[in-house]
């Protein structure tokens, strides 16, 4: 059951507001909208699909060294995501001028708005709305998701997206493990730089394996509920969000090398 | 660049470099010593670790082979570590030394063959 939170407006970013009992619809207009210096922005995309997201996952850079006795973890997720942006944007309001008729127009936006808009549209995150009652046999993942505008500067949050899943076997718990530990060393030997291998690949294969039915969205004005349908329409990045959910929890009680021995 | 799944003997090392470390856990930050390995290592041998408790409690899997190099690369690291610090056969704390006189935990004596 998705609802609607009001958020207190920010100065230079989106205000979210929420609409009860709101129905998500994945084939809606993907746009976002945010204040600069307090005017609003919006941004028009075509339909961001399964390749889109699966080419911005594998653009992630995610590194971890060693200077002295700390380790250094280095993340770049911005870069991949406003490649995304130039890539699906087919226009957007709230500019002066007819720059938007040139051919390189994407490219000299300015990045103040291109992060956020990338931004924008990963706002997808851990749901703390809970369903009332669960069925034992299966695992529910409840997220909140910003799609699409009600103004400009306003965009829509809808909260309570439930994913339902069938348990993880042990056998896709060692995969995901096996995925995370999945590194290569560069330079230095075998003091480098680890480079950590991207995981949302192996997540949206997992999600499209495990998934029973959602809830909260909808496509071509109909309610989307089986699992044939959530494979073949959920956003991808609604999926990796979702199904990250099965682990969360999972590692408080990582046994130390030490401990094991 | 390094396939770290592939890296037995880099494994083996980062197993042994936690060992040692669990012998005596630093108090403050400027005693933990530096390491030679980078962190992907570490990531590693903690997948292998977990991956040894769930065989342990019953799942079977079908390993690759570098799943079943990396697991023995965990125990051959045990086996050095042990040789070099052998446990107390009153309480099973490993010692510092395997020339230790008394256990440093619970104090029993060491009897040594002649």
């Amino acid at each position: 059951m998705t609802t609607a939170t009001e958020m207190e407006p920010k100065k230079d970013t989106s205000e979210l507001s929420v609409r009860d009992g709101a129905i998500l619809p994945l084939d809606a207009d993907r746009c976002v909208s945010f204040f600069d210096k307090g005017h609003p922005y919006t941004f028009y995309f075509s339909r961001i699909n399964q390749a889109d997201w699966e080419r911005y996952f594998s653009g992630i850079s995610l590194s971890s060294h060693n200077e002295g006795r700390a380790q250094v973890t280095i993340t770049d997720m911005d870069s991949a995501a406003i490649q995304l942006v130039e890539e699906k944007l087919v226009r957007v309001e709230g500019y002066r001028g007819e720059f938007q008729k040139r051919e390189d127009w994407r490219q000299i936006l300015p990045i103040r708005h291109t992060r956020p808009a990338a931004w924008l549209l990963r706002t997808v995150t851990a749901s703390d709305v809970q369903s009332e009652s669960f069925d034992p046999e299966q695992v529910e993942a409840v997220i909140d998701a910003a799609w699409g505008i009600s103004k400009p500067g306003q965009m829509v949050l809808y909260t309570g997206l439930v994913h339902k899943f069938r348990p993880l076997t042990a056998e896709q718990k060692r995969r995901y493990c096996r995925a995370t530990s999945e590194t290569r060393v560069i330079g230095n030997g075998r003091n480098g730089r680890t480079v950590f291998v991207p995981k949302q690949p192996m997540l949206v294969k997992l999600y499209n394996d495990l998934i029973i039915g959602v809830e909260g969205y909808s496509i071509g004005g109909r309610k989307l509920e089986t699992s044939e349908e959530a494979i073949l329409q959920m956003d991808a990045y609604h999926k990796v969000i979702a199904v990250e959910q099965l682990f969360v929890g999972n590692n408080d009680a990582n046994e130390s090398a030490e401990e094991a021995a | 660049m390094i396939v770290v799944s592939r890296d037995a003997q880099g494994l083996k090392a980062a197993m042994l470099e936690l060992l040692e470390m669990s012998l005596s856990p630093a108090q403050r930050e400027e005693d933990i010593p530096e390491t030679k390995l980078s962190p992907g290592y570490f990531a590693r041998v903690e997948y292998l670790v977990r991956l040894e408790g769930m065989m342990k409690a019953g799942a079977t899997f079908e390993l690759l082979a570098d799943e079943v190099e990396g697991l023995q690369a965990l125990q051959s690291a045990r086996g050095e570590f042990e040789r070099e610090h052998p446990s107390c056969s009153g309480c099973g704390t490993p010692q510092y030394s395997a020339f230790a006189q008394r256990c440093h935990a619970c104090g029993a004596q060491f009897k040594r063959s002649a």
